[in-house]
Parts: C-alpha cells; structure tokens; sequence
C-alpha cells in the first residue's frame, strides 16, 4: 500500500529531510576522524579534541531533549507562568554543568587514560566492582530511557508526516462518566471496529446531541468536532479519525503507520550516523541540532509575540492639572498583551503555586536543585567533560552555553504562555481537558499556526533535534559500557584493535534496532520510567563523583555505598509510591463495598488484609496516603521530590562509610599532588 | 612548573571554583525561591507568611507588569538570571587556564593499538 501525504505535509518533509541529510552528511565526515588514532579513544571519546563552540553546543544539546521541546511546552500552556520557576535553575546550569567537575575530572580521566565514566571510578579506586557497578547501572537507565526517547522521536516524525486517517465511520458516540472520558467507535469497510477515548474537555461539560460535524481535508474526513456545555459557555472537542494501521508479521499487532513509519527513519538516521561516525558525529550533530534549536525558538519566539491579539487595558496616569490620579485606557501588545490575557482567563495562571497547586513551595524548590544538579549528574554529561581539549575550551564554552540557555528557555516560556493567549481555553478543550492538561500537541499546534508549512518544517525539526542528540549520546553511552567497560575491561582485556572496532559498529547498530523494536509498543507507564532512571542517575553519580573527584578520604566502599544508596533512595520512593496507591485503592474499594454491602443487608465482603497490614505499618512514612493523580508517581516525602532524599541518601553513605575505611596511600598520592610552597 | 606543581595547581583551583559555584547555586536558589513564594504566590490571609507580613494576599486585580512579564517573574527570575550570567561570564573571563595534564596511557593496550 502507498503513502498518501497532503501537501502541507510534503513541505513540512522538505524542511525536515534538509536537516536530515545535514545530519548524514555530518555522520559521514566524522568517519574519517576515526582512522586518525587510537579507535576506542577516537570513537568513545574524540580524542580529548574538543573545542570551546562544540563543547559548547554537545554538552547544551545533550541537557535538552525532547521533552524540553514537547512536555514543557505543553506544562507552559497548561500552568502559565509559574514555570518560569520550575525552570529557573538553568541560570546556573553553565556553572554547574561545565565548572563545577569539568576541569578536574578532565585531569584525572587524563591521569588514568579513562574513556568512560564507569573507568574514572575504577581506575581513580582501582576497583573493578565499583567499575562494573557503574556500567550496569548506566545501561539499565539508559536502555529504558532510551525506549522512550525513540517513541518520542517517532511521535514528532509522525507529526511531520501526517498520514491521511483511516477510512470508517462513526458507529456510536458514548460518554464515559466514571472515567470523564469521550469514546467514540468507529466502523471500518471490513466490519471491523476501532474506538477511540478522549478526554472530555472539562469534568462538567455536558455533550450537545446533534452538533457533531465532520470536518475533511482532500483525503476525505479528518477528524470530528463534538459541542459541549461547560457551565453557561460551550466548547468543542476534537476527535481525530482512527490513525491507518499496520499488523506486525509475527505477533499479528496493530500499530498505527505513521508512527511507526516515523519510528523507522528516526531510528535508521540516528543509530546509522552514531554507529558510523561514533562520538565526532554525536558532537558535531549536537552542533548543527543545537543552532537548529537555537534559530528555531528565537524565530517561533518572534512569531508568536506578534500573533498575540492587542487587548485593551485601563491604567491610572497622574493628571497634571487636577493633581489627581485619571484612568486612561491602553492598548497592550506583544508578552504584556499576553500576560494580561493569561490574568483575565484564569489569574492562577499569573501567579504561583499556578494552577491545581501545581508547583508548592517544596516542589520549587525540589525543581530547582533538579535542573541544576541533575544535569552534571548524567554520565552523558560528564562524557562531555573529560573529552576539551584545555582549560580555555571549557571557560568559553561555558559562557557560550550562558547566552544558550538563557535565549532556549526564556524564549521558550515567553513562545507558550503566548500560546495560550493565542489558544485560550479552546485548544484545551479541543485537545486536552483541564483536568489532565493539553498532550504534547501544543509545539506542532504553534509551528503550524505561526509559520508557512516550510518554516513551521524547520521548527519543527527543534524538538527532533533535540531528541536526536540525547539518543546519540545515550546509545554511545550504551555501547562504551558494553564494549569498553565490560568487554575490553573485563572480559577481554587483550583484545585487538580489529576486533573492538567492529564490535564497537555492532553493538551500537545492535542496541540501537533493540531499543527501537522496545519502541515499537512501549508501556503505558514510560513516561515515569523515563522521569525515574533521570533522577536515579543523578543521585547514583553526582555525590559520589564530587567525592571520588576532590575529597582524598574517600574510599572505594564509601563510593559504591553512595552510588547504590542514592538509586536505591530513589527506587524506594518509587516503590513505596506504587505501594501506597494499590493499598489506598483497595481500602477505598472495600470500604464502599461494605456500605454498599450494609445497604442490601448482605454480609461484608472479605477484608483486603495485606493492603490493611502494608497501611498500619508504613501509616508513619511521610508523604504515605496522600491521595495522588497516578498510581505511578513516587511518595513525596515532606513535601520534596525523590532526588532530594536520593541525593541526602548518596552524601551521607558516601560520606559515612568512607570515614570508616581509609583510602588506599598510593592512589591518593597520584590523584592528589600536594604545592610544594 | 612541574607537571606535579602544575596538577596540584589545577586541583587548587578546581576546588575553589567549585565552592564559589555551589556558593552561588544556593545563593540563587534563596533569591529565586524564596522571592517568588513570598511575592509571586496567591497566599490565604490566614497563613503564616501574611500573618507574619512576609508576604500579602495578591488578587489578580494586583497584577504589576515589568517588561510584559509579571512583576514577581521579573524581579524573582529574569533579575538574578541576568545576575548569574554576568557572575558566570565575569568569573570565566577571570579564571585562569590550568595544565590539563598529558594523556596517560589508556589502562588496556589494546585500546591505543598495541
């Protein structure tokens, strides 16, 4: 069966395939760098040649991925500007990210000649337990991460390529009340059915019988446009036609084309540049996919600042003559014009905790030490790292990465809460609802609102750079573990150069096809997995890699106790999380069903005793029994995020236990080299 | 200088760089936080912060633009990111360039092709 794409379409892909075929050529380029030296060092590395604009743009790349591009946006439209201070750490993130273990982390992977993070720590403790450690922990978080990272990419594809829906028709319409939810089925030529679920666009909107439309395009119909009664005013909801389908081969499971025929070109293009050019392809696409961020936001920001509607306000001037104050009515435009938009639909959306409580004072302040400490707390960053080539490399690239950042998300924040001047509260009702938010649709909306399908292409192309560049970095992560810190280091240490190399090509072609094919259907849950592995990476190593770095009584027990006791705090929350929903959810269940039970006079229904057991005796874990949106989020322990507690865990064990060992003479002798005036 | 001076040199600097930075990350986070809870922050008349006068009830009636951002965003975020780009821009200008020391060689041959 062909492809059919519309002619918006087809623009959009031609923006899209000029920045994919930079990036192959880029790829192709960067092979010849390998044949210059030693290929482990060459391929995992670079060589230690990297110069301040590339470190620069790498390690900026790498931080953002898609979800800065996908899931903030969409948190911007929804909250307003109290995201302005979930994301306020990144104006310390150049001095985190870069200076705070840069220059001294470069020094001792240069001591030891380490390529990988998992080498620093064994080399600086000479412990291979604590090098195998690392490596198995970076590859279980960033496998999963991976997986979600593909689907996200495969998403933004699909997007681009707007495939024409299925051909059905509407079979019924039905309102699920229980789950406040809109379901639509719809009847295919062949008898078959396929239902589509919604979020109802407000937990009080009543649908209006009869109102429904059908809207087409030149494939036929697109999607339907249902009316609803939200207290006095109405709203619509969107419903797009089923997507086409394809069955897989074996397992006979249908999935819809356009993602995966997104999925497919993400991962041919991604897995075949890193696989083929190593780290000089990962780090001189981040450059290209860094500056297509960069004059993505800043065009979008233009463009949306002009798109907002003027409103008209009332202000007080002083009158001169009278003495007195007078009211004078101005007309406002640009960011002011949307800011007072924002007051007039909703004020929570101008002032914090925003809407719903949705940030509180611990979660802002959790937020804060999330993006300034967690970024240089990723071995992918830390890569980034050992691998300037001089001190100056990393001063200019750090102040490169302050004008970076500061134009990426103030631009980015100033885009969306114009945005939802531009869409008020239609486009959440349209797409979303207010209970559960506006899904990742708000980035698309906006290119193709703003800008000619050839621009809006190119924006477009922004968040899949984005994704891009955190997979490349991850799948070399991958394969370093598996080929460097395990194979050479551990299994193989006399294997040859010939040898390595194409191992180094498989394994990284090898990973990148699993992961994809773990994208092919990924869990409904991935999305915290994703959130979870991130948290849990930054309390394994930022702690314990500040201590191995610059404290000389650290010793290799203190080190593996805080990598392990900062993920396994982390796991815990999320364990106990998961724990306390299913017991909070059965004791409600049992309580409704022995009133129901009472009412009939019927006996009680059996008590749940494990939930009562697990409830009595974690009763005293703050945070336990806080009712909470998804059975998926962590415990909230005195009103903080997981990292907090995951990074007290990591300074306390590895501070603790290392007090009650002494560190090994010698290494301490050849990491720290006293003055000698 | 001494390869040995040299590196002891560096781990000198690079411990005091990383006080001043995580001096500064603190110093940031009180400012940001703590200024946009007590002034960006609808607070019910009863809690403690206005009981104590730290902070006052905002309505939405009290909303104040600077630069088409609302005040608290401006003066709570926009001001000490100003404040910490020039900090970091102005500390990196001063910083003085450290011997990264020579590459050893990798622990495994096999890895520079022996």
């Amino acid at each position: 069966m062909g492809i059919e794409l519309s002619t918006d379409s087809a623009q959009v892909l031609v923006a899209f395939a000029a920045y994919l075929v930079g990036v192959a050529l880029l790829g192709y380029f960067s092979h010849r760098y390998l044949t210059r030296g030693a290929f482990v060092n060459e391929y995992f590395l670079g060589n230690r040649g990297l110069g301040p604009w590339v470190l620069a743009l790498t390690v900026a790349a790498t931080a953002i991925s898609g979800g800065t591009f996908m899931g903030f946006p969409s948190l911007i439209y929804t909250n307003g500007w109290i995201m302005a201070l979930w994301i306020a750490s990144y104006m310390v993130g150049p001095l985190t990210g870069m200076t705070l273990m840069g220059k001294r982390l470069n020094q001792v992977s240069r001591i030891c000649g380490s390529v990988t993070v998992p080498d620093v720590l064994r080399d600086r403790f000479n412990s291979p337990t604590l090098g195998i450690t690392a490596s198995l922990l970076i590859l279980a978080c960033l496998m999963v991460n991976l997986v979600g990272q593909f689907k996200a990419g495969g998403t933004v594809m699909r997007e681009a390529l707007r495939l024409p829906p299925l051909r059905a028709d509407v079979a019924a319409t039905e309102v699920d009340d229980k789950n406040k939810e809109l379901v639509v089925t719809f009847r295919q030529d062949d008898g078959t059915e396929l239902t589509q679920r919604t979020a109802l666009p407000a937990a009080t909107a009543v649908l209006l019988p009869n109102k429904t439309e059908i809207r087409e395009t030149d494939n036929g119909p697109d999607h339907l446009l249902f009316h609803f009664q939200i207290d006095k005013t109405e709203a619509v909801k969107r419903v797009a036609f089923p997507p086409q389908q394809l069955r897989l081969p074996f397992s006979g499971q249908a999935l819809d084309k356009g993602y995966l025929l997104g999925l497919i070109i993400f991962a041919i293009t991604v897995i075949g540049y890193t696989t083929y050019g190593g780290f000089w392809a990962v780090t001189l696409t981040d450059v290209l996919e860094g500056l297509v961020m960069l004059a993505g936001v800043i065009t979008m920001a233009v463009l949306a600042v002009r798109a907002v509607p003027a409103i008209e306000v009332e202000r007080s001037v002083p009158d001169r003559g009278a003495g007195q104050a007078a009211t004078r009515k101005v007309e406002l435009h640009g960011l002011a014009a949307a800011t007072e938009h924002l007051r007039r639909q909703d004020p929570q959306l101008v002032y914090g905790p925003g809407p719903g409580d949705y940030l509180p004072l611990g979660m802002a302040f959790s937020f804060f030490l999330m993006w300034s400490l967690m970024s240089p707390g990723q071995p992918s960053g830390m890569v980034r790292l050992m691998s300037f080539k001089d001190s100056a490399s990393a001063r200019r690239a750090t102040m490169l990465m302050c004008f970076y950042f500061a134009i990426t998300y103030l631009c980015l924040l100033a885009i969306f809460i114009c945005a939802r001047a531009i869409f008020p509260r239609d486009y959440l009702h349209e797409a979303g609802s207010e209970a559960r938010g506006e899904p990742d649709q708000i980035m698309p909306a906006m290119a193709r609102h703003l800008a000619h399908p050839l621009v809006a292409g190119l924006l477009l192309a922004a968040p899949y750079a984005a994704i891009m560049s955190t997979v490349a970095a991850f799948l070399l992560m991958i394969s370093s573990s598996l080929v460097r810190d395990l194979y050479q280091r551990v299994i193989n240490p006399n294997v040859s150069e010939r040898t390595l190399k194409i191992s180094s090509y498989v394994i990284t072609a090898l990973v990148g096809v699993g992961v994809m094919i773990g994208a092919l259907n990924p869990p409904r849950f991935l999305q915290y997995v994703i959130v979870f592995t991130g948290s849990a990476m930054g309390c394994a190593f930022l702690v314990p890699m500040l201590l191995t770095l610059y404290w000389k009584r650290a010793t290799r027990s203190g080190i593996l106790a805080g990598m392990l006791g900062g993920f396994f705090a982390v796991v815990s929350l999320y364990v106990l999380g998961w724990t306390d929903s299913r017991c909070q959810r059965a004791l409600k269940e049992y309580e409704q069903a022995t009133a129901v039970a009472a009412a009939r006079g019927e006996a009680p229904p059996p008590a749940p005793v494990t939930a009562r057991w697990l409830d009595d005796t974690l009763g005293w874990i703050p945070g336990w029994g806080q009712e909470r949106h998804d059975p998926f989020n962590p415990i909230f322990a005195a009103g903080v995020d997981t990292l907090v507690w995951g990074m007290l865990a990591s300074l306390i064990l590895g501070v603790g236990v290392s007090m009650l060992g002494r560190p090994d003479a010698e290494q301490v002798r050849r990491f720290f080299p006293e003055l000698e005036s | 200088m001494s390869d040995k001076e040299a590196a002891a040199r560096l781990l000198r600097n690079a411990r005091r760089e990383m006080l001043l930075i995580l001096g500064v990350t603190a110093l940031a986070l009180v400012w940001t936080v703590g200024y946009c809870f007590l002034h960006g922050y609808q607070h019910a008349p009863d809690s403690w912060v206005v009981q104590s006068g730290l902070a006052s009830t905002r309505s939405a009636e009290d909303l104040q633009q600077i630069a088409g951002l609302p005040d608290w965003v401006f003066v709570g975020i926009v001001l000490p990111w100003l404040m910490c780009t020039a900090f970091s821009i102005g500390v990196c200008l001063g910083l003085k360039d450290d011997d990264l020391g020579k590459e050893a060689a990798s622990t495994q041959g096999a890895a520079h092709g022996h």
